[in-house]
C-alpha cells in the first residue's frame, strides 16, 4: 500500500485551506486563528499550522494534501512538509495588493521543489478583479522561470478554491504535466 | 395531394422574408434540393409566395406593408408566439408556429398552391397554428435513468411472469404438477431481462455521451496514413467563411481603432469590446452556436459603436474576449482545423489555456500537457496519446484562435526538450489510479 502527496501553498488568503477542503475525502484537518498581526487586514483567521486532507483511492491507497501555512514566519516548516512530493499547487490571490511579488517570492522559496517535481498555479479572486488577467499573470511566470532556470509553460488557471472541478482540473494538468504516460 | 404523384408540374416561385440566416439557409437548400421542380426561391416580395418571420424587427412591418398592397393573400407566416399568430386574422393567411417540422411546411406550400392553381375551389385555409402544431421534444435519456428502468422492467416483469405462471397452472394443471422451480425459473429470466436493460440503457448513455462529444469535436474519421493528402478537405475549414472569422476581424478592428465594435446579424448584435476584454452578444447561445454551423452568405457589417449602447441592450452573454472566442471556435471547428495548418508542423503551446473557464473539450489536459512539454506535430500528438485526431485538431484550432500555439523553429529549437517521465512504476501506478478518479463524472462537484 503506498502513498503520495501533493503540496499546497501560496500567501495568506489565496484558498489554499478552502482548496484542500474541496478535494479531501476525510474532514479536513486544520488549525486556524484569529489573525493578530499584518494578517488580520486581509482575513479574520490564519491557518497557523498546516492543513490537512487526503483523497482515497483503491486498495487503501492514498494522496495526502498538505497546505503550508501562509505567513513568512512559518517558512521552516516548508522544506519538511515537500520532501518527498510529488508536486506543488501554488494559490494566488488576484485582488491581494502584489500578487506578482507574491508570485516571485513563492517560486523563489520552493525553486529547489519545483525543480525536482511538478509546479501548478491557481489564481483565485481573478473573476471579482477584471484589471489583472490571466495572460499578465503567465508572462510575469514566464520571466520569473526565465530567470531562474524553470520550465514553462506550466498549467496556470483561474480557479474558485471552493470549486471542486477547479481544483481537480489544477491536480489532472499536475499528473500529465508529471508524467505524459499516464495519458495513455 | 401527395407531391410526388404529380404528373403535370407548375412552378411557383417562393420568396422568404425576415427569416434568420440559419433559417433562410436551411429553407433555400430544402427548396433547391428536394422541391426545385415545384418552386421556384426569389428574393423580391413580388412572388406566387411569400414566407415571413415576424418574429424579427422587421417582420410585422414587412406584412402591413404586403396587406396595404393587397400581396398579403398567400402568405405563410412564421413565429413562436402563438398569440402574435392568432392575432393576426387576415383571411387566406397559413400559420406556422416554431418550431415546425418540414412535412408542416410541405402541407402550407400545398395548400398556398392549391389555391393558386385552382382559385374556384374552396380551400379550408384555416391552418392556424394549433393545426400546425410544433412537434413535441423527444425524451431526453440520461444515466439517471438506469433505476427507473430497472424499476420499471422489474414490475412488468413481475405482472407479466405471475400471469404467465397462472396462465400454465390453467393449462397443465392436470398435466404437469406445480413445481417449486417455477418461481425460481421466472426470478431467473427477470434478472436476465434486468440485466438486459441495464446494458442496453448504459449503452444509450454512453451513446449519449458520445453525441455531447460529436457536437463539440464532429465525428470525423482520422486521416489514414495511406492516402492523407485525398481526405485531407474533410478535416479543413476557412475560418474567415463562418463567424469566427467575423469575430476574429472585429476584435483586430477593436485593437486597431480603441473602441467598441458590433457585428450586426439578424439575429442580434455582438458588441467586441477589446479595452474592456469583454464580448457581449443579446444573441442566445443556442442560436450562436447554430450561426457556427454555416458559412455566412454574405459580409457582414461591422461599425464602430458607443460603449453606451451596449448597456440598453439586454445582453444574454458577457464574457472575456478569449472565453467567448475559444467557444466560436470550438463550435465551429468540430475536429476541423483551418486550410493553411501544417498538420506535420511541428508546434509548442504558448502558455496553457484557461481551461477552468473555458468550454471544455475532451482529452484537453492531455494534449495541453504534451504540448507545453515536448516538440511534437498534430499528427503524431494523436498517435502519442492514442486519441481520435478530431480531439487534437478541435484543440489545436481553440488555441490557434487565441494565438496559444507556437510553431516558428527557431523559437521551438530555443526551448528544450523537458524531461516528463516518472521512473518508478508504483508511482506511475498511484497517479494513474488518482488521475481516474479526479475523471469520475461523480467526483468532478460536490
Amino acid at each position: 500500500m503506498s502513498s503520495q502527496k501533493i503540496i499546497f501553498t501560496g500567501p495568506v488568503g489565496a484558498g489554499k485551506s478552502t482548496a484542500i477542503k474541496a478535494v479531501s475525502d476525510i474532514m479536513h484537518i486544520y488549525t486556524e486563528e484569529l489573525a493578530s498581526d499584518m494578517t488580520q487586514r486581509q482575513k479574520k483567521t490564519t491557518t497557523v499550522a498546516l492543513d490537512y486532507g487526503v483523497i482515497q483511492l483503491s486498495d487503501g491507497e492514498k494522496i495526502h494534501l498538505y497546505g503550508t501555512p501562509g505567513q513568512e514566519r512559518f517558512n521552516f516548516m516548508w522544506d519538511i512538509l515537500t520532501q518527498g512530493g510529488v508536486g506543488l499547487v501554488l494559490l494566488i490571490n488576484a485582488a491581494a495588493p502584489d500578487p506578482f511579488g507574491d508570485m516571485r517570492f513563492f517560486i523563489t522559496e520552493f525553486k529547489k521543489f519545483i525543480q525536482t517535481s511538478q509546479l501548478v498555479i491557481g489564481i483565485s479572486q481573478l473573476d471579482v478583479n477584471p484589471s489583472r488577467s490571466i495572460d499578465q499573470f503567465n508572462q510575469e511566470y514566464q520571466n520569473i522561470a526565465q530567470q531562474q532556470g524553470l520550465k514553462y509553460p506550466v498549467p496556470m488557471f483561474t480557479i474558485d478554491a471552493r470549486e471542486k472541478s477547479d481544483i481537480n482540473l489544477l491536480i489532472e494538468s499536475l499528473l500529465y504535466s508529471l508524467d505524459i504516460s499516464l495519458a495513455k | 395531394m401527395s407531391i410526388d404523384s404529380i404528373d403535370q408540374i407548375e412552378t411557383l416561385s417562393v420568396s422568404m422574408h425576415c427569416l434568420s440566416e440559419r433559417m433562410l439557409q436551411v429553407l433555400t437548400f430544402f427548396f433547391q434540393q428536394k422541391y426545385g421542380l415545384r418552386f421556384r426561391v426569389k428574393t423580391s416580395l413580388n412572388s406566387d409566395i411569400l414566407i415571413i418571420d415576424i418574429d424579427s424587427a422587421l417582420g410585422m412591418r414587412t406584412l402591413e406593408e404586403l396587406i396595404s398592397s393587397e400581396a398579403a393573400n398567400n402568405c405563410i407566416l412564421l413565429s413562436l408566439n402563438q398569440a402574435r399568430l392568432d392575432n393576426y386574422t387576415q383571411k387566406n393567411t397559413i400559420k406556422i408556429s416554431k418550431p415546425f417540422r418540414h412535412e408542416q411546411l410541405v402541407s402550407a406550400l400545398e395548400q398556398a398552391r392549391e389555391k393558386l392553381l385552382n382559385p374556384e375551389a374552396k380551400q379550408q385555409v384555416k391552418q392556424s397554428a394549433g393545426q400546425l402544431k410544433p412537434p413535441s421534444s423527444p425524451p431526453v435519456l440520461t444515466q439517471s435513468i438506469t433505476p427507473t428502468v430497472e424499476k420499471l422492467v422489474r414490475d412488468s416483469l413481475l405482472k407479466a411472469s405471475r400471469k404467465v405462471e397462472e396462465a400454465e397452472t390453467h393449462t397443465h394443471n392436470e398435466i404437469q404438477p406445480e413445481t417449486e422451480a417455477s418461481p425460481a425459473k421466472a426470478e431467473k429470466l427477470i434478472d436476465a431481462h434486468v440485466q438486459k436493460a441495464k446494458s442496453n440503457a448504459a449503452q444509450a448513455a454512453k451513446k449519449m455521451g458520445r453525441l455531447d462529444n460529436n457536437a463539440l469535436v464532429g465525428s470525423g474519421k482520422d486521416l489514414s496514413s495511406n492516402n492523407k493528402d485525398t481526405q485531407d478537405e474533410r478535416i479543413r475549414y476557412k475560418p474567415e467563411d463562418y463567424l469566427q472569422g467575423t469575430i476574429e476581424m472585429a476584435i483586430q478592428k477593436s485593437e486597431l481603432d480603441n473602441s467598441v465594435i458590433t457585428i450586426a446579424l439578424r439575429d442580434g448584435n455582438i458588441w467586441v469590446c477589446l479595452a474592456s476584454d469583454t464580448i457581449s452578444t443579446n444573441i442566445s447561445l443556442t442560436s450562436l452556436r447554430s450561426l457556427c454551423l454555416i458559412p455566412l452568405s454574405k459580409k457582414i457589417a461591422l461599425f464602430r459603436d458607443n460603449k453606451q449602447n451596449i448597456k440598453t441592450h439586454r445582453c444574454q452573454n458577457n464574457e472575456s474576449v478569449a472565453m467567448f472566442l475559444w467557444r466560436i471556435t470550438v463550435w465551429t471547428a468540430r475536429g476541423r482545423v483551418s486550410s493553411n495548418i501544417n498538420l506535420e508542423q511541428t508546434i509548442q503551446l504558448r502558455y496553457w489555456p484557461n481551461l477552468t473557464r473555458y468550454l471544455p473539450l475532451p482529452h484537453s489536459t492531455k494534449i495541453a500537457a504534451l504540448w507545453a512539454n515536448h516538440k511534437t506535430s498534430l499528427l503524431q500528438s494523436a498517435e502519442t496519446l492514442q486519441i481520435a485526431q478530431r480531439y487534437v485538431f478541435s484543440f489545436y484550432s481553440a488555441n490557434h484562435a487565441l494565438g496559444l500555439i507556437v510553431c516558428d523553429d527557431k523559437q521551438l529549437l530555443a526551448a528544450d526538450e523537458k524531461k516528463t517521465q516518472l521512473n518508478s512504476k508504483p508511482i506511475r501506478s498511484i497517479l494513474g489510479k488518482l488521475i481516474k478518479r479526479l475523471q469520475n463524472p461523480n467526483d468532478r462537484t460536490h
